[in-house]
């Protein structure tokens, strides 16, 4: 948590251009689905924030939960806000660590990166390594990943009477474009 | 040598070819335990010493028994996350946490470990110990510890560690192997020299993260790396090379753990099991059951499978259905066989099938025999040539190329074109043919390509004794055996037979089966009545008792390594020669029905093979099995319910008698077939049976116990291993030799006292009646003194005349002087006043002699007088020696004093000794002083001064 608010504090640039090159952004997406028999959600946010030190290989993202939107129905976003991820007492998810990969981030290209961090939603923590597709220009970093969280991983409680609509394996699909800062 | 007609059939072989998946294994794991039942979730397993499994869970320690999660002896709230655990040579356990706390524990508590240099804070991921003893902690997050004398080190990647977050840690020869973020890094010492090497991706391994390393059980200088990307590589430590042996390219696929057996790789990925075959790599089976951490394999060849929620119990790599067919393909299945070159054949109807493994699909090929009539296939027989000797039901012997595909029909037997073959049976260039028709004995003769084959037929029925020969074999020392249904067993050696009957020990007739075990023995299987066992000179059974819990054996065999199986349509059993005992491996319940044919199996594999309602199953007994019976532990001793520790408290009060122990026999296997035998010498020395798992003792009397407890799967406990726990429970302290001795002391001193106190009263009493004696006696001597009565009769003869009434007054008194002394002579006691009357009474008779001559001056007073008593005729003797010893005349009057000073009764008188001492042998002097010494224990005083003499007599209280 430590390391993700000193990044944090790098990223929001603070520190000006210093030595170390930070990227980082404000608005970056993020989706879930779940894909339950009887009732799929799919929702989204624009608002990943998250900052990458390539010198470092560390990384730190964060979402507030409240900025999910596009469910089916208020009743829906009222459910998932209030019983599921309790967002009022836990408003954040949050994923730091560093990068497996020793990539060259001055070199333009395509890369495959793993992310090795804790992954914390809903308060539980679990640690992940996280399959990422990387890639690099002039100034920026565009990342694309899918991975799925298990919702009993974070003690997401599933009421027995929504077993059908809502599936325990969420997909999460994150893409952002990073600037340099 | 007869010749024999050869005909060569050649068929249009008819080959359905034909690809089937294999279908899944429902039965091949199940859970042992699953959610409900688990605290938390699991993090890791250990196998104990003895047998049982230390589960770490989210929420602490659990013994897992292979039925359910107890408790742990060492069980403690502050045992949390529990991540690693090792189990020291000293049986402490250690036990890592996910907070970086590690802690010692023993039998009754878990202790914090602290050395002084403090512990990380990050995941401890794994604990060992080297040949030296240096503990090493292996942490996620902040590289590796060592712990050596005394002293807690930490190697990071300063040091040259590639990674400080450790997943895996193994130590090998002195190197210590971490599995870390970024490859792997083998840390070694020379001298105090620390070296460390590391392997990475640039090295040639497949992956930076390699999540597990596993060391291989047959060759130490083998690791198996499991990586995040899902790859599995060998990496040898002698070159550092590293080979990718299987890769995984589906998401998700991280290898969490490698299990290398004997025969199979298990590895537990995040999608679940894979097995790959140790030879070729290739994957043999797969179960997509969600992630799975780890894979575990016990003492017993059982592997078990760790989720996070569930362990799953496998048989592991010993049974496994390697050829799965369908009810129709199974219809007509009474042989079961594996060539050369790896395929499988059943047979089917009108033919045989051959099985052919091409990666996960089966090629079918059919090979349809020339039969006169539909019959049934009864048996099938590889010989050293590679053709496959096929028997049928009334219709002869075919033989068939495997190769080539062609068969022929064998007509150069005589009588055996139309036989019906029971059983084809060889060893070496020999083959064994036996039919309704009698049997045959091949020769197989290289040179003779045309006809490598010489036939003879090697008895008539008549000396067999029996049409029906169901097995034939020939052992390693040449000899035949032959199981026939009438004759027993029937032993063919130096070209005569011998039937082995009753007289042997073989009480039964209709035997199926024969085989010969390592050491040599003839092991047979009887219908309904088990095995025999034939050791040279006689036969001996196994039943029931020996654990053969069912009678009706279908099929013996037999793998090369030498291991012996029998199988009934319900179980297959485990025959160990050297200990005789029977073990039941598997059963109906994971195989399904077995297939009752008799010698339906197949033998001389790394593994036996045989036939069930599912198809076709292999067994294969782990080199790394080592339990044949349960492991006994004495789990706890409690007194009066609370639980004691049985390593420091072997010896307990009179009082502490009421004694339970619980014990536990781990076969993770079956524990529900577990059954106990236990006895407590000096108490009970039999055996007790029992199923419970405690035994309690209420009332135990003082003496020496020896608790045992042993435990069995099969009932029989020949072989079972043993717990003991020594005790003693004291005798209460009155029982002890030390009290019972100082008690008769004490009361015998006491008794003596008593007596001694007794003889000592007794004895002054006596005394004091001699003395009382004496003084009557001294008195009367001196009262009949003739001299005193002279002196008495002259007194009152000189006055009888001159005053009659003095004289008759005078006569009172010497008469009331005798009475007193008459009647107080006996007395112990007298009063001052009676005592003082006889005084009166003599001195009024002295006093008429000696007139004022004689003065006695009496100043004891009244109350005295009754307050005081004295021993009787006391002061009269000192009177009358007063008188004896000093001249009394006018001129020196004897002045008598009585009075009372202090505590005493002082009799004065002056002295005026006479000239011619009076002869005085001194007896009444003594006299008094005796009694007074015997009455009050104190002593008369006498003084004697130049002008008096004093007695002082002790005042006694007048009772």
């Amino acid at each position: 948590m430590r390391l993700f608010f000193f990044i944090l504090l790098l990223a929001t640039g603070s520190f000006s251009k210093a030595q170390t090159r930070i990227y980082a952004t404000n608005t970056g997406q993020i989706r879930f689905r779940s894909d339950a028999p009887m009732e799929l959600i799919d929702v989204n946010s624009k608002e990943l924030k998250g900052a990458i030190d390539p010198a470092k290989r560390t990384f730190a993202f964060r979402i507030r939960i409240k900025s999910f939107d596009g469910f089916n129905s208020r009743l829906q976003k009222e459910h998932f806000n209030e019983n599921y991820m309790e967002s009022e007492k836990i408003p954040e998810a949050t994923f730091s660590g560093k990068i497996i990969e020793e990539i060259d981030f001055t070199q333009p290209g395509s890369y495959t990166i793993r992310a090795k961090g804790i992954l914390n939603i809903h308060g539980v923590e679990q640690e992940r390594i996280i399959k990422c597709d990387v890639e690099v220009s002039e100034n920026k970093i565009r990342i694309k990943s899918i991975f799925p969280v298990l919702l009993s991983d974070h003690n997401i409680p599933i009421p027995r009477v929504v077993k059908e609509k809502l599936a325990n394996e969420v997909k999460v699909e994150v893409s952002a474009e990073l600037l340099i800062k | 040598m007869q010749i024999l007609r050869l005909h060569i059939i050649l068929i249009i072989l008819l080959q359905v070819l034909c690809f089937s998946s294999r279908a899944q294994n429902s039965a091949f794991y199940h859970a042992a335990i699953d959610e409900e039942f688990i605290p938390g979730k699991l993090n890791t397993l250990l196998l104990s010493r003895e047998g049982f499994f230390y589960t770490g869970t989210q929420k602490g320690l659990y013994l897992f028994d292979g039925n359910s999660l107890q408790p742990c002896a060492t069980q403690d709230s502050s045992l949390r996350s529990i991540t690693a655990l090792y189990e020291a040579k000293n049986g402490e356990l250690w036990v890592g946490c996910s907070d970086g706390t590690v802690f010692r524990c023993s039998r009754q508590k878990a202790i914090p470990w602290q050395p002084n240099e403090g512990l990380a804070k990050v995941p401890v991921s794994k604990m060992l110990q080297d040949k030296l003893g240096r503990l090493w902690i292996a942490t996620r997050g902040e590289g590796l510890y060592v712990y050596h004398q005394n002293k807690l080190y930490n190697i990071n990647t300063d040091d040259g560690l590639s990674d400080n977050y450790i997943y895996d840690l193994v130590i090998v020869d002195g190197k210590i192997i971490a599995a870390t973020d970024n490859g792997i890094s083998i840390c070694w010492f020379d001298g105090t020299r620390k070296f460390i090497h590391n392997f990475n991706k640039n090295a040639g391994l497949a992956d930076n993260i390699v999540q597990t390393i596993s060391p291989d059980p047959g060759n130490k200088n083998i690791l198996w790396l499991g990586f995040q990307n899902g790859a599995v590589a060998r990496f040898s430590l002698t070159n550092t090379h590293a080979e990718t042996v299987y890769t995984n390219t589906a998401q998700e696929g991280q290898v969490n753990m490698i299990l290398p057996l004997d025969q199979e790789i298990w590895l537990a990925t995040n999608r679940g099991l894979t097995i790959l075959s140790r030879n070729t790599y290739e994957v043999l089976q797969e179960e997509a059951i969600g992630k799975m951490q780890g894979v575990y394999a016990d003492q017993e060849a059982n592997v078990w499978l760790m989720q996070s929620n569930q362990l799953l119990k496998t048989k592991g790599e010993q049974v496994r259905l390697v050829l799965p067919l369908t009810p129709e393909e199974n219809k007509d299945v009474h042989d079961v066989l594996i060539d050369k070159s790896g395929d499988y054949w059943i047979t089917a109807k009108n033919g045989v099938v051959r099985y052919t493994r091409t990666g996960n699909n089966w090629k079918k090929t059919f090979y349809k025999l020339s039969l006169q009539q539909n019959t049934d296939i009864t048996c099938m027989y590889e010989d050293a040539s590679d053709h496959i000797w096929i028997g049928t039901m009334g219709d002869g012997l075919f033989l068939l190329d495997a190769i080539t595909g062609s068969q022929r029909h064998i007509t150069e037997v005589p009588g055996f074109e139309k036989a019906s073959v029971l059983s084809v049976s060889g060893s070496g260039m020999h083959i064994w043919i036996s039919g309704l028709e009698g049997v045959v004995k091949g020769t197989y003769n290289v040179q003779n390509t045309a006809s490598p084959y010489s036939f003879e037929t090697v008895t008539a029925n008549s000396l067999i004794g029996s049409a029906y020969i169901y097995h034939i074999l020939e052992d390693t020392k040449g000899r035949t055996w032959f199981a026939t249904d009438g004759k027993g067993v029937v032993l063919y050696e130096n070209n005569s037979f011998r039937i082995m009957g009753e007289k042997e020990g073989l009480d039964a007739k209709v035997i199926y089966s024969v085989i010969e075990d390592r050491k040599g023995n003839i092991w047979c299987s009887a219908l309904n009545k088990g095995l025999y066992k034939w050791d040279g000179t006689k036969f001996l059974n196994f039943g029931i008792n020996a654990g053969l819990t069912e009678q009706n054996i279908s099929s013996l065999s037999k793998d090369n390594a030498g291991n012996l199986f029998c199988i009934t349509p319900k179980t297959i059993f485990l025959i160990n020669p050297v200990k005789q005992t029977i073990l039941p491996v598997s059963d109906s319940r994971e195989l399904g029905e077995l297939n009752s044919d008799i010698n339906s199996t197949y033998s001389n594999a790394s593994f036996i093979l045989f036939h069930t309602v599912k198809g076709v199953y292999s067994f294969h007994y782990p080199s790394y099995r080592k339990v044949l019976q349960p492991q006994t532990k004495i789990t706890g001793v409690s007194l009066f319910l609370d639980k004691i520790n049985p390593d420091s408290l072997q010896a307990f009060g009179y009082n502490e008698n009421n004694l339970t122990f619980s014990f536990a026999g781990f076969y993770l296997t079956d524990p529900e077939r577990v059954s106990y035998q236990y006895k407590l010498e000096g108490y009970n020395n039999n055996w007790q049976t029992t199923k419970d798992k405690f035994v309690n003792f209420p009332k135990l009397p003082p003496g020496n116990y020896t608790f045992r407890v042993r435990s069995s799967v099969t009932g029989n406990f020949e072989n079972a291993t043993e717990a003991v726990y020594k005790f003693t429970i004291y005798k209460p302290f009155w029982k002890k030799v030390w009290f019972i001795v100082l008690t008769i002391t004490i009361i015998t001193m006491i008794l003596l006292y008593i007596i001694r106190e007794r003889e000592k009263a007794a004895s002054r009493w006596q005394q004091l009646q001699t003395e009382k004696l004496q003084s009557q006696y001294e008195t009367l001597k001196t009262q009949v003194n003739p001299h005193f009565l002279f002196n008495s009769f002259n007194t009152l003869l000189s006055i009888i005349d001159d005053d009659p009434a003095k004289a008759s007054t005078y006569v009172e008194h010497l008469s009331d002087f005798y009475r007193s002394i008459v009647h107080m002579r006996d007395k112990d006691l007298i009063s001052l006043r009676e005592e003082l009357r006889i005084i009166q009474d003599y001195f009024f008779i002295q006093k008429t002699r000696f007139s004022e001559a004689l003065q006695f001056d009496n100043r004891v007073t009244e109350a005295d007088k009754d307050m005081y008593a004295m021993p009787p005729l006391a002061l009269q003797l000192l009177a009358e020696n007063a008188i004896k010893h000093n001249t009394v005349s006018k001129d020196t009057p004897l002045i008598i004093e009585l009075f009372t000073e202090e505590y005493y009764l002082v009799v004065k008188n002056n002295l005026n000794p006479k000239i011619t001492p009076e002869k005085s042998e001194g007896l009444g002097l003594q006299n008094i002083k005796n009694r007074y010494q015997l009455l009050t224990g104190k002593d008369i005083e006498i003084e004697k001064t130049t002008d008096s003499f004093i007695v002082k007599l002790p005042l006694i209280l007048a009772s």
